[in-house]
């Protein structure tokens, strides 16, 4: 009966209708969702027997660029981990300071070796030694705290990978669970809301370390990272990392005194060729921990170092293994405990009013019993002229060569500033090619005109096959009262 | 044809990214404008901190070296005034002695020996004198007087003087005791060792180093002291014996002068040093500041230019998002 016929064939438009209005008004929703993926509805005629019958919602499609959101991860894995860097290097070479400021290293160090040239034409003057004294006091105080701020940048990394591991153990059993649901329900029922969901919580971890998706039957996917990790694959991998709590110069994962990273009780080596896990936020901490900072500690050292032994070369009171006028908190400098020393440099006690020192000895030498003459400035000069004498640096992060401890100074700030120039343009290039993705896989989004313009013609669809449903009921009437 | 829409997100994520750029930019371009300084010094000087920082810490030694030239200055010409007056006392001593001695005046001998002792005793505080709270001549014990009271000295000399009778006989026992290291200098001088150099410029150093007990002024000083005796009567005599006395004095007294004109010459040539030091070091330093202004300085041309543009496209960039914002179907369907 082709009459009925008609009118089921109206109803299905209708309810076509209406279905494509619904994810018409979920797009608009959604439009400033990042991640969300735009959806349309597939239709096809319906056919029963070998007749048509209106029309079928053969499936709603989810749009997704996968080559721009694969990009996209990985981009975004590399510009955490450009960006991390880069921000090390950035604080450090604040805390140390460049040339032009006064509160950098080296502008410490000049007012200390003037403070020295003054004190030398004028040392019966208690104003000129304590102004030398108090130059010393603002380098070893300036020495402390770039070495505090260097093993605390270990510690904020330590915990940065305590947190990122512990949220890649947490979103990776989530995602393995929403993975098992999908894969359960597929053909079933409606998944696009589930998929979106998993793709936010891949969202979430794809900036710790570069991730690759890789389609697995019946919807579900597998995970891993580029340099060959399973993260996923049917259940979730378990990461394990310790993190230290208090980190000194000394503790490294060379020594096996900090934690190193394993996957299923594997370990994990995050540098080298089976770097497997390396790449991300989480690669950038672990090398900032484990190599970056202490790096930068070793060349600290090896300059104050350097400071320290020519201080106590140049005083002619002090007997071999007396402690100049900088210490190792109290002690001479000592080759075996090199590493962290600008951590723990202080002034000598003796010269120290502040800790019941005397001045004076400032002028007439740390070891002199007894105040010698109130004119001397020997050991002044002496002091002046060791701080610019260029002298062989010690084997150690500086290559061989004659320094004087100003242009080792310079050497140790240019150093860090040359690779924060270089990590900051690779931090901008890499943030660049990740707007540039983000912006592609956007474009692919919800575009509101279109969706209005697709509104529009729901609605004339809609009309049409209401107009057709009363037709047809005046046509039925029609029939009914031929029947009368 | 395929018509691919443009995800609404993607403009706003272009014009978000776009903005902050140029924020960024107007914040550098501010910072250089205002600070006349470049924005980003690493960035300026490409990493490499050796030229900056060599001029920074030449700059500051420079400072120091000036500071220790003025100084230097000021003690040299302490001592050089201290030196005119010793030197002009016993020009004038000794002038009195050979006029009173070649005059046979009994009254001109009398007024002549006063005078000397006198002298002596304002010679001695000369030398003693103290400016700026250091002892001039004091060597390194710079918080002491150099000399012992001229009393004293005299106390010492007439008793080692005591019972001679011979002119040649005093006048070789005083100048012994003056030249002798365990004479004058043991007894009297109470200063240290000579000052050390003061650094002026990495290759210069200077010295006010001149003690007491520097010989061109220990001999006037040995002159002065045997002018004192015979202003204290000794020997005692007659007329001729005095004037004998007057006259081996004056030549005592003329015979140091060559040895003080030399030390006041080397205070003169040490003055010149400094002074052509801190020329040196004056143009040294604006030379230095002129290449440290090129590595840090803005241009303030440019900087200002940059300004301006950077001011221009972010409101370009406000004008389009306004105008895109009111771009939608949606105000056009009512």
């Amino acid at each position: 009966m082709s009459l009925s016929h008609s009118l089921s064939s109206a109803l299905t438009g209708l309810t076509a209708s209406s279905r494509a209005a619904e994810l018409v008004s979920a797009n608009i929703a959604n439009a400033n969702s990042p991640g969300y993926a735009k959806r349309s509805l597939v239709l096809a005629s319906q056919v029963i027997g070998t007749r048509s019958g209106g029309v079928e919602v053969a499936g709603i499609e989810r749009f997704v660029n996968t080559v721009a959101v694969a990009d996209r991860r990985l981009a975004s894995a590399f510009a955490d981990n450009a960006s991390t860097t880069s921000v090390f290097f950035k604080s450090l070479e604040q805390r140390i300071g460049v040339p032009p400021s006064d509160s950098s290293f080296s502008a410490r160090l000049s007012a200390f070796e003037s403070a020295l040239i003054s004190a030398s034409s004028n040392p019966q003057s208690g104003a000129q030694l304590d102004k030398v004294l108090s130059a010393a006091g603002d380098l070893m105080s300036h020495a402390r705290s770039v070495s505090n701020h260097i093993q605390n940048e270990r510690m904020i990394a330590d915990q940065a990978i305590a947190r990122d591991v512990l949220q890649l153990n947490t979103t990776l059993e989530r995602i393995s669970e929403i993975n098992a649901l999908i894969v359960k329900s597929h053909g079933q029922v409606d998944t696009a809301a589930l998929q979106d969901q998993r793709a936010s919580l891949i969202e979430d971890i794809a900036a710790i370390v570069p991730l690759r998706e890789v389609a697995k039957p019946r919807g579900g996917i597998a995970l891993y990272t580029t340099g060959g990790a399973i993260l996923l694959d049917g259940s979730p991998a378990r990461l394990e990392f310790t993190p230290a709590g208090i980190i000194v110069p000394e503790l490294s994962i060379g020594a096996g005194t900090l934690s190193g990273l394993s996957l299923n009780g594997r370990p994990m080596p995050m540098t080298g060729e089976e770097a497997m896990m390396a790449g991300g936020r989480l690669g950038a901490n672990f090398a900032l921990r484990d190599s970056h900072a202490p790096a930068a500690q070793a060349k600290l050292d090896a300059t104050v170092r350097d400071l320290m032994q020519r201080l106590e070369a140049a005083d002619p009171t002090l007997l071999a293994g007396n402690a100049g006028l900088f210490t190792d908190s109290g002690q001479a400098f000592d080759p075996a405990f090199e590493t962290g020393l600008s951590g723990r440099l202080a002034l000598n006690a003796l010269v120290d009013p502040a800790q019941g020192g005397e001045i004076w000895r400032l002028r007439n030498g740390l070891g002199a019993a007894m105040p010698g003459a109130v004119g001397d400035a020997a050991l002044l000069n002496a002091l002046a002229v060791a701080l610019q004498a260029p002298q062989p640096t010690a084997p150690g992060p500086f290559p061989a060569g004659n320094r004087s401890v100003g242009q080792l100074v310079s050497d140790l700030v240019s150093g860090i500033a040359t690779q924060r120039l270089s990590h900051e343009s690779r931090a901008s290039f890499a943030s660049s090619q990740k707007h540039a993705l983000q912006q592609i896989e956007a474009a692919g989004g919800v575009n509101l005109d279109e969706e209005m313009q697709k509104l529009l013609l729901i609605e004339r669809a809609y009309g049409a096959n209401a107009r057709v449903i009363e037709t047809v009921d005046r046509m039925f009437d029609s029939l009914m009262r031929i029947g009368r | 044809m395929t018509i691919v829409s443009v995800g609404d997100l993607a403009r706003n994520l272009m014009l978000q990214r776009t903005t902050a750029l140029v924020r960024r930019d107007l914040d550098n371009a501010t910072q250089a404008v205002t600070s006349g300084l470049h924005p980003d010094i690493t960035k300026a000087t490409r990493g490499d901190f050796n030229l900056l920082s060599s001029i920074d810490i030449s700059l500051a030694r420079i400072g120091s070296w000036q500071a220790n030239a003025s100084l230097l200055q000021m003690r040299l010409s302490v001592q050089q005034s201290a030196l005119q007056g010793v030197d002009s006392l016993a020009d004038e001593v000794a002038n009195d002695l050979l006029v009173a001695a070649g005059a046979h005046s009994h009254a001109g001998l009398v007024a002549a020996g006063m005078k000397a002792e006198a002298a002596f005793f304002s010679a001695v505080n000369m030398v003693n004198s103290r400016a700026d709270g250091i002892y001039a001549f004091s060597g390194q014990n710079t918080d002491r007087p150099p000399l012992v009271p001229a009393q004293t000295i005299l106390a010492q000399i007439e008793t080692l003087t005591t019972g001679l009778v011979f002119i040649q006989d005093i006048r070789a026992t005083v100048l012994d005791w003056f030249d002798d290291p365990a004479g004058f200098a043991a007894f009297a001088y109470e200063g240290g060792d000579a000052r050390m150099p003061v650094s002026i410029s990495d290759a210069d150093s200077v010295t006010a180093g001149i003690t007491a007990i520097e010989p061109g002024l220990r001999d006037t000083l040995a002159g002065l002291a045997l002018a004192a005796l015979f202003g204290r009567g000794i020997p005692a005599g007659p007329m001729e014996t005095r004037m004998l006395m007057a006259k081996a004095t004056g030549e005592v007294l003329l015979e140091a002068k060559v040895a003080r004109v030399d030390v006041a010459a080397g205070i003169g040539a040490a003055e010149n040093r400094v002074q052509q030091a801190q020329t040196r070091l004056g143009a040294e330093a604006s030379g230095l500041q002129q290449v440290r202004a090129s590595v840090v300085a803005a241009d303030p041309y440019e900087s200002a230019l940059r300004l301006q543009e950077t001011q221009s496209r972010l409101e370009a960039i406000y004008m389009v998002t306004a105008r895109l914002s009111r771009l939608s179907l949606s105000e056009y369907l009512r």
